[in-house]
């Protein structure tokens, strides 16, 4: 039994047992309520529930991004074997980047106006791994133009306002994974764009997952995405998993009222 | 880039001319007849004929827009004509007292500066801690003290009470005491837009996303924190600064500085209509200039600026 | 609402403020124990005594009266500024966001223009030209002051503009204009009141500082300014002189101050800066 465990540790990428969150705000309610969820390499975990359950705030705990105000408790906390308690700032920019990167709902929101996307996909790269300029600029446009940026060194000059929101969304991918990081936690990476972009962006969160053997945690609401990419699925509802299991089960013999309710609601 | 200069210099010139064209007038308003007032630097009790030769002499029989563009010919060459009180170039005189004053407004931002700005920081990275709560009474307190008042209390304590200063003020007074009596109503304000606009940015995305980057705290907060909250700062900067030129006249009459503003204090006093033509037209060159600056560095540090 | 308002104990401060700096205006000729002009040459530079309460200036005028007169002037000269900015500012600013285009276009120019003056310099140029006076100094702040206003209030009316029930309205046939002066209007006062309150306590400092510097109200007129302004020879030996004016614009500066954080508070609501 001890010895399965530790097998299986290895092929997991984030492992929470009861995560507890309470905002700093004032309100009486948990934000999220003993959430434990586990994410396989290589594999895409989907997130599910409505706006409001609390699944953003699950990621933002994970990437350690919750405000200070706000009281974060778990009872175990492991991102790519790196057990996550009480770590220094510096310790946390090593593993954010390095092995767990997060894209966001907003991509226009989520560079720095001021700067060159170039510069910022650098910024990233020179932050984990010791390169020159130049050869982090190589490194740069080449993942660019594995995610499809055909003239990758203009799109190295231009600035953020410049680019459509999906070329953004791909800028912040190739941000993300970059580094190689283990786990990558998408939170409606796809909700913001168009529907015409939607495919595309997806397309290419698989490719990546599978091509780097990389796990996935992807938030979403929306189910028909899930039914697209995702190996594993966990139902959130009011700050608590409510049902999971991997996308036949759910899909094809849910449980729960609520998850019954959802799939109702896309059909 | 050029091409964004010389696009704000082409927007500045009708508001030159209507500036232009509001100084010109303040003659015609001005209570008087000019034509009087020049005779009777020609002649000791000048009759009317006399009155009319020098009218004809200065242009002011003809119609006001012909006498418009004879002054705006003259402006051009900097002559704004000499001042009724001692006639002297008014130019000649400006140039004398104008570095005074910039000195003066110079040292009030530096103090706005240092004081705003870590207090602004320090309130939004750590609010409702007492730094905060400081810095918000202070800043609540500050909006609501006149400034001439500050620089009298001072003037009392530092001068007459502990003899730091001398209370006549003149030549050898040092502007520190001036310069932070000017400075103490803005940094109030300051402190808060600081703290407003670090807060801000603090919340947006590329901030968040930033830090999932794994960056360090330093590139964090200097790099991308400091450069995005100091743009607000960027043009309220050019706007005190131009305030405080032009507002200098209350600091330099309580301080007996030499200044521009207590030149044009003066001028008012005795009516003396070209040094106050002057004095505006110069001040609105400057303080258009003061802004054209702030457009040029703001879009160095906002590429999205050139494009509008 | 009235709730929320009255739980703020710097709204409750701010408003007894006022509500007394109000009073005190209002009641002036019979609050004042003497007549604030009244010189008395042998009782010049007294200490405080039950006839003359904070003493007499350096013309033996009683400053207790010369304070309360002083508030009557104050209040008459910001509100004339005010009621002058807001009756210009509202209906530019409105028509400026409502019609958008060319007229917005221009008007905005304008506004520009004007608020590249600082309105020190046009203060300075009309006292100049038209002699000092508190008339002069009530025309030239206004002409300058209510550009700004005038773009804050534009900015509210195309953020209200754009919601869907004014849409609902034009599609319901209801006119322009009664759309402008009775549904954008509805919807905007409340920070328009927020705002002129705040604006209130700046007004007062700046009508404080014009006069100081003899450009505003001139003396022997009982004004706050020019009481400081009159006791800067006697700084050396009499600071209760600049003292006692001073305190009363300071209090009645933070009494807006406080009612309009207050009513910002109470309101909630983002003002369009």
């Amino acid at each position: 039994m001890l010895l399965e465990e530790s097998c299986m540790n290895d092929k997991e990428v984030l492992k929470i047992e009861n995560l507890f969150v309470h905002f700093g705000t004032g309100s009486k309610k948990e934000a999220v309520n003993g959430v434990s969820l586990t994410v396989q390499k290589g594999k895409i975990t989907a997130l599910i529930g409505e706006s409001g359950c609390g699944k953003t705030t699950v990621a933002l705990a994970v990437m350690g991004l919750l405000g200070k105000q706000d009281e974060v408790k778990w009872s175990k906390l492991e991102i790519c074997q790196n057990m996550i308690q009480n770590i220094s700032f510096r310790k946390w920019q090593f593993i954010r980047g390095n092995k767990v990167s997060m894209i966001f709902q907003d991509p226009l929101d989520s560079l720095d106006p001021l700067f060159t996307v170039g510069n910022q996909i650098i910024e990233g790269i020179r932050s984990h791994q010791k390169v020159s300029k130049k050869q982090a600029y190589n490194l740069a446009v080449k993942q660019l133009k594995n995610l499809q940026f055909e003239d990758a060194e203009r799109i190295m000059k231009c600035y953020p306002f410049e680019l459509s929101g999906g070329m953004c969304q791909r800028v912040m991918i190739a941000i993300a994974i970059l580094a190689r990081p283990g786990l990558l936690i998408a939170d409606e990476p796809t909700t913001a764009l168009d529907v015409t972009v939607q495919a595309e962006i997806l397309k290419q969160i698989y490719q990546m997952s599978r091509n780097y053997n990389m796990g996935v945690l992807f938030i979403t609401h929306d189910l028909g995405v899930v039914a697209e990419i995702a190996d594993n699925v966990y139902i959130m509802h009011n700050g608590k998993i409510i049902e999971d299991g991997n996308v036949e089960k759910i899909f094809n013999h849910p449980v729960q009222n609520y998850t019954k309710a959802l799939l109702e609601s896309i059909l | 880039m050029f091409q964004f200069i010389f696009k704000r210099i082409v927007q500045l010139i009708p508001i030159l001319f209507i500036v232009s064209i509001i100084t010109f007038s303040l003659s015609s308003f001005s209570a008087g007849d000019a034509a009087r007032v020049l005779a009777e630097r020609e002649y000791i009790r000048p009759n009317t004929k006399e009155i009319e030769l020098v009218r004809v002499k200065y242009g002011l029989d003809k119609p006001l827009p012909v006498q418009y563009c004879n002054w705006l010919k003259k402006v051009f060459k900097g002559d704004f004509g000499n001042s009724y009180k001692n006639n002297k170039p008014v130019l000649g005189e400006m140039i004398y007292y104008f570095p005074n004053t910039v000195k003066l407004s110079l040292g009030a931002i530096i103090i706005v500066i240092c004081i705003s700005i870590p207090v602004g920081i320090i309130s939004a990275l750590k609010p409702n801690s007492i730094f905060d709560y400081v810095g918000r009474f202070f800043s609540f307190f500050s909006a609501s003290v006149p400034s001439f008042w500050v620089g009298l209390i001072l003037l009392y304590v530092l001068g007459a009470k502990l003899k730091f200063i001398s209370v006549l003020g003149g030549r050898n007074q040092g502007i520190l005491i001036p310069a932070f009596t000017m400075a103490f109503g803005m940094c109030g304000a300051n402190i808060r837009l600081m703290k407003a606009s670090i807060t801000e940015v603090l919340n947006k995305g590329y901030m968040q996303a930033a830090k999932a980057k794994g960056i360090s705290c330093i590139r964090l907060y200097c790099k991308h924190g400091l450069k995005n909250a100091i743009l607000p700062i960027l043009t309220k900067t050019g706007i005190m600064f131009s305030g405080f030129l032009c507002g200098a006249s209350i600091i330099e009459s309580i301080f007996s500085i030499s200044g521009i503003g207590k030149y044009a204090l003066d001028a008012v006093i005795t009516k003396d209509v070209p040094v106050i033509q002057g004095y505006v037209m110069l001040m609105a060159v400057i303080v258009v200039v003061i802004n054209l600056a702030v457009d040029i560095l703001y879009s160095l540090i906002d590429p999205r600026i050139k494009v509008q | 609402m009235t709730k929320k308002i009255l739980k703020q104990k710097g709204f409750i401060i701010g408003l007894a403020i006022v509500i007394f700096f109000i009073l005190i205006a209002v009641f002036a000729p019979y609050i004042a124990p003497n007549n604030p002009l009244e010189m008395n040459i042998s009782c010049k530079l007294q200490k405080p005594s039950s006839q003359y309460w904070l003493g007499t200036d350096n013309l033996g005028r009683c400053i207790a009266s010369r304070i309360i007169w002083g508030a009557r002037s104050t209040l008459l000269y910001s509100m004339t500024v005010l009621t002058a900015i807001v009756i210009v500012s509202i209906p530019i600013g409105l028509i400026s966001g409502y019609v958008g285009g060319r007229t917005d276009a221009v008007i905005m120019r304008v506004i520009d223009i004007i608020m590249a003056i600082p309105s020190f310099m046009l203060v300075l140029a009309v006292a100049g030209t038209l002699g000092a006076s508190a008339r002069n100094m009530i025309i030239a702040m206004s002409s300058v002051w209510w550009a700004g206003y005038a773009r804050i209030i534009r900015g509210m009316a195309i953020e209200v503009k754009q919601k869907d029930f004014i849409l609902a309205l034009k599609s319901a046939g209801c006119s322009h204009v009664k759309i402008i002066t009775k549904h954008i209007f509805k919807n905007i006062a409340e920070p328009i009141i927020v705002l002129a309150t705040l604006e209130l306590g700046s007004i007062i400092l700046a009508i404080a500082s014009f006069s100081f510097i003899g450009l505003g109200a001139q003396p022997p007129t009982p004004e706050w300014g020019i009481m400081i302004s009159d006791s800067k020879d006697y700084i050396q030996s009499q600071p209760q002189l600049m003292i006692y004016p001073g305190i009363a614009i300071i209090i009645t500066v933070i009494g807006f101050n406080m009612l309009g954080e207050g009513l910002k508070n109470a309101f909630g609501r983002k003002l369009y800066e």
